[in-house]
């Protein structure tokens, strides 16, 4: 390759600061330090190599204020969590669910079939080189006997956090999680099918669960009764609670193509609406529900007077759809979701941007090489995707059983987690965003080659108040 | 590798020699500057300065930047990383000369689509990522076809109703089945040949033109039809979808060939490619199981490549006449619609095709100029009394699905 002569100086013609104008005009050899093309001497696309033998010939920029080109991944100083707070204030806690003892009587509500530890640790002891709990996050006890598909904290009308979550063992349970990370196991609810998806009411004393039995239940806490509230002709994939000015109800969406709202008293629902194709995901911030479905399809409702579809949208991703979450702008408006699929990938898509081109965008994650597109790469599903309740910051779950926090805004990514042994099937946040919750089980992503009924599953609990914090803008 | 500041802006002078890293993916965006020349070149540093107050890129017909890993922020230089002072991404010219395929008789805007095509379906095959799903090369593009879709919690759902009834060998069989009709499905797309090429696009195009609103309709359409493969299967309590049906989809929805046993239908689609009977009967069976339990369109396979051309056929008379199916989303309430046309038009045009002796491009032709509305829905007059019964019922049954399409009166639209 031809290098122009070195300037007499020694110096680049950016390094003494001429301006640009009285730069030669070489389009291509660029400066070490800004990389702004100045024309003369540098070491070509040899990188290091060439730049090494030009380097003994010219002095030129100094090679080490090279910015990194790629940055490695770093790893911020562990914070030890075990046992320690989650970094909450210490709230009184005159629970709805009133429960005053201590964890271990508790613990028998859940049957004997589970194994139950002391607090939040490894009944294990955590000494063999399992991979369970890489990242050290403080363990829920009793976890459920079968992988767990969804997982919803109260909101924040209820004093303290509680925490549900289903499972494909029939089951639906409920944790107290105090501030000082100890979980304590509350209730059950059994469904006669595997429990896909459950919610909170917004005064937090019931719970909504879907389930593959066609049903919907509602859990009333205080009296700890379930009721059936809804009906479909398959199972019901989500369920979400509406809360409008003018009217609130319970949005289930079915593999039967049908998207029903329920007034929990009534047996017919208040209204039914027809999907192109099965529901596959959906998520509710009031006005906006967004709606995914089977074959790519993704609709938009708006909720105010009563649910109606506003707009369908043609899929930013190639591959199916697997979990949707709206995100708001600064003002708490709804203003646009994130979508996940099964091909590693996440678009970000906002409803009425003023620059569609350029607002939305995907980007790639939960795969095995990282950015490096050449080399064959194994791609793993997003499993869920949930935003933080302050900062805005997204959390993406995967089949690779990893974790990762991005910021959409600045469009980077935050931090990844280490690889837990199995995928991470579900993920919340708590109201107000000082707890990330995330399951350890089996998706059956792979097929029921690699399901292990015996294999334990994981809830954890990690303190996502530092971690989600956005970056600035560069 | 490090990402090549310079093909960032559009101005790697190396191309594909450079060293550096071409991230891929882009706007797409023709860079007026021509290649720099040497040293010391004629550019001048009016070009330099302009150079960098970069527009947004000029996205062609609102697709993707037409890479396969397009969208604004895509792409390997996307996250994370210090370039991503560049907000634009343009495409490397010279990968105009190296990727361009001479002699194909495509434009180059589907020539890129096709290499999208058979680069996703390599990373998908390599990728070990779930195999039950939908596929489409582009942001505006409809799916394409001969991919089923399920998620994971059906299929596992699946498994627990037939591990409730020790069925397992049972759903064992219906998966594997099922990554066996993906597999060849996938190396069809991997290697398609000329027809398989025309075909597929002539689907990708003629579906985009389709509006999008009336999809909530096709669903209603759909529960008229009654998407073969999904009810009546006694024995797993009328999940959504059964694995168990699927075998019989294929003789359910061809009773013309006989309620024939479960087993031959399988062996029929997995044999398609060996599959040279002209006969209309088993022409016909191998377009019809493949138009009914995997929506249209064996497309490149050179025995069943004039059925593509019928079945695309149908597919675009579906699309054009009623607007029952609209193909934006050619999921199943297309392929039913679609199969009730094309099982017409396979039996019509078969006799055809096998005159023609498998004559590929004749028979597309052949079918699209003889096949008027009239041929798209029959006059009541002309069904018999069951086929009258089964258009008026909600769904199909199995075994007496009617070959003909509906009268237009019976339709919705």
């Amino acid at each position: 390759m031809r290098h122009p002569r070195p300037a007499a100086s020694g110096a680049c013609a950016v390094r003494r600061g001429l301006p640009r104008a009285q730069r030669s005009a070489g389009p291509w050899c660029g400066c070490a330090v800004c990389g702004e093309p100045c024309g003369e001497w540098g070491p070509g696309p040899g990188g290091a190599r060439s730049a090494r033998a030009a380097s003994r010939r010219f002095r030129w920029a100094p090679k080490r204020s090279r910015p990194a080109p790629v940055p490695s991944p770093a790893r911020p100083p562990r914070r030890r969590q075990r046992g320690g707070s989650l970094g909450m204030a210490l709230p009184r806690l005159p629970a709805v669910l009133a429960s005053a003892s201590a964890g271990p009587a508790r613990m028998s509500l859940f049957g004997s079939t589970s194994g139950f530890g002391t607090g939040g640790t490894s009944m294990f002891g955590s000494t063999t080189a399992d991979n369970h709990n890489p990242m050290k996050d403080i363990e829920v006890t009793s976890p459920p006997d079968d992988s767990i598909s969804c997982l919803a904290f109260s909101p924040p009308t209820l004093p303290g956090n509680f925490l549900i979550a289903g499972s494909w063992a029939n089951d639906v349970r409920c944790w107290e999680v105090q501030d000082n990370g100890q979980t304590i196991p509350k209730a059950q609810q059994m469904h006669t099918g595997p429990v896909l998806d459950g919610c909170w009411s917004d005064d937090g004393s019931k719970v909504f669960t879907a389930s593959c039995d066609k049903t919907a239940k509602m859990w009333d806490l205080n009296s700890n009764q379930a009721i059936q509230i809804a009906q479909h002709e398959a199972p019901v994939k989500t369920i979400h609670w509406i809360k409008a000015p003018n009217y609130s109800c319970v949005m289930t969406g079915s593999w039967d193509k049908t998207l029903k709202f329920w007034d929990t008293r009534s047996p017919t629902p208040m209204m039914t609406l027809q999907l192109p194709e099965r529901c596959y995901c959906a998520d509710v911030v009031h006005p906006m529900a967004a709606v995914a479905t089977a074959e790519r399809g993704l609709i938009v409702y708006q909720l105010e007077n009563q649910p109606s579809e506003f707009r369908r949208i043609e899929s930013p991703l190639k591959h199916q759809h697997r979990c949707v979450a709206i995100f708001k702008d600064k003002v708490n408006k709804p203003t646009g979701f994130a979508l996940g699929s099964i091909e590693g990938r996440v678009a970000i898509h906002y409803i009425n941007p003023p620059n569609p081109a350029k607002d939305n965008f995907t980007f790639k994650c939960h795969r095995s090489n990282g950015t490096n597109t050449s080399a064959p790469q194994d791609i793993y599903a997003v499993n869920g995707i949930a935003f933080h309740p302050v900062h805005g910051t997204l959390a993406t779950v995967g089949s690779d059983g990893r974790f990762s926090f991005w910021d959409k805004d600045a469009r980077t990514k935050l931090k990844t987690s280490e690889q837990l042994d199995q995928p991470i099937s579900a993920c919340c946040f708590n109201h107000n965003g000082n707890i990330f919750a995330y399951a350890s089980s089996y998706d059956w992503s792979k097929g029921h080659e690699f399901y292990n009924p015996q294999k334990k599953n994981y809830i954890f609990l990690r303190n996502a108040a530092e971690e989600l914090k956005p970056r600035n803008k560069k | 590798m490090t990402i090549c500041q310079f093909f960032l802006q559009g101005r790697c002078r190396f191309g594909d020699r450079c060293w550096n890293e071409h991230p891929r993916g882009g706007g797409g965006r023709p860079h007026s500057a021509g290649p720099a020349r040497g040293a010391g070149g004629g550019w001048g540093a009016a070009t330099q300065r302009y150079a960098n107050v970069i527009q947004p890129p000029v996205f062609k017909h609102g697709s993707w930047g037409g890479g396969s890993d397009g969208g604004g922020f895509s792409g390997a230089s996307g996250f994370g990383s210090p370039s991503n002072k560049s907000t634009v991404f343009s495409q490397n010219r010279f990968s105009a000369l190296s990727g361009a395929n001479p002699g194909d008789g495509f434009s180059d805007e589907e020539q890129r689509l096709l290499d999208c095509i058979a680069k996703d379906m390599a990373t998908w095959e390599s990728s070990r990522q779930w195999m039950f799903s939908c596929y489409s090369p582009m942001k505006d593009k409809p799916n394409v076809s001969g991919f089923q879709e399920f998620s994971p919690e059906e299929v596992r759902l699946e498994y627990y109703n037939c591990s409730a009834n020790n069925n397992t060998e049972n759903y064992i069989n219906s998966v594997n089945q099922l990554v066996q009709q993906w597999k060849n499905r996938l190396q069809e797309l991997k290697a398609l040949d000329a027809s398989g090429k025309a075909s597929l696009l002539s689907q990708l195009k003629n579906a985009v033109t389709q509006p999008l609103p009336s999809l909530g309709f096709g669903g209603q359409q759909a529960s008229s039809f009654g998407f073969p493969s999904f009810p009546v299967n006694s024995s797993s309590g009328a999940t959504s979808f059964s694995f168990k049906a699927n075998p019989t989809v294929p003789s359910g929805n061809a009773p013309a060939f006989g309620s024939s046993a479960t087993a031959s239908n399988p062996p029929t689609f997995g044999a398609t490619s060996s599959h040279s009977a002209p006969n209309p009967v088993g022409f016909g069976n191998s377009s019809a199981p493949s138009a009914a339990s995997f929506s249209f369109k064996t497309s490149g396979t050179t025995s069943g490549s004039g059925t593509s051309g019928l079945s695309g056929f149908g597919n675009s008379a579906a699309a054009s006449s009623s607007s029952t199916a609209p193909l934006t989303v050619s999921g199943t309430p297309s392929a039913a619609t679609g199969t009730s046309h094309s099982g017409a038009s396979n039996t019509s045009a078969a006799q055809t095709a096998s005159a023609s002796g498998h004559n590929v491009t004749a028979v597309p032709s052949a079918v699209l100029n003889g096949i008027t509305s009239d041929k798209l829905y029959t006059p009541r007059s002309e069904l018999t009394a069951e086929e009258l019964e089964q258009f008026e019922a909600k769904r199909f049954t199995l075994g007496k699905i009617p070959l003909k399409p509906p009268p237009i009166d019976l339709l919705y639209i």
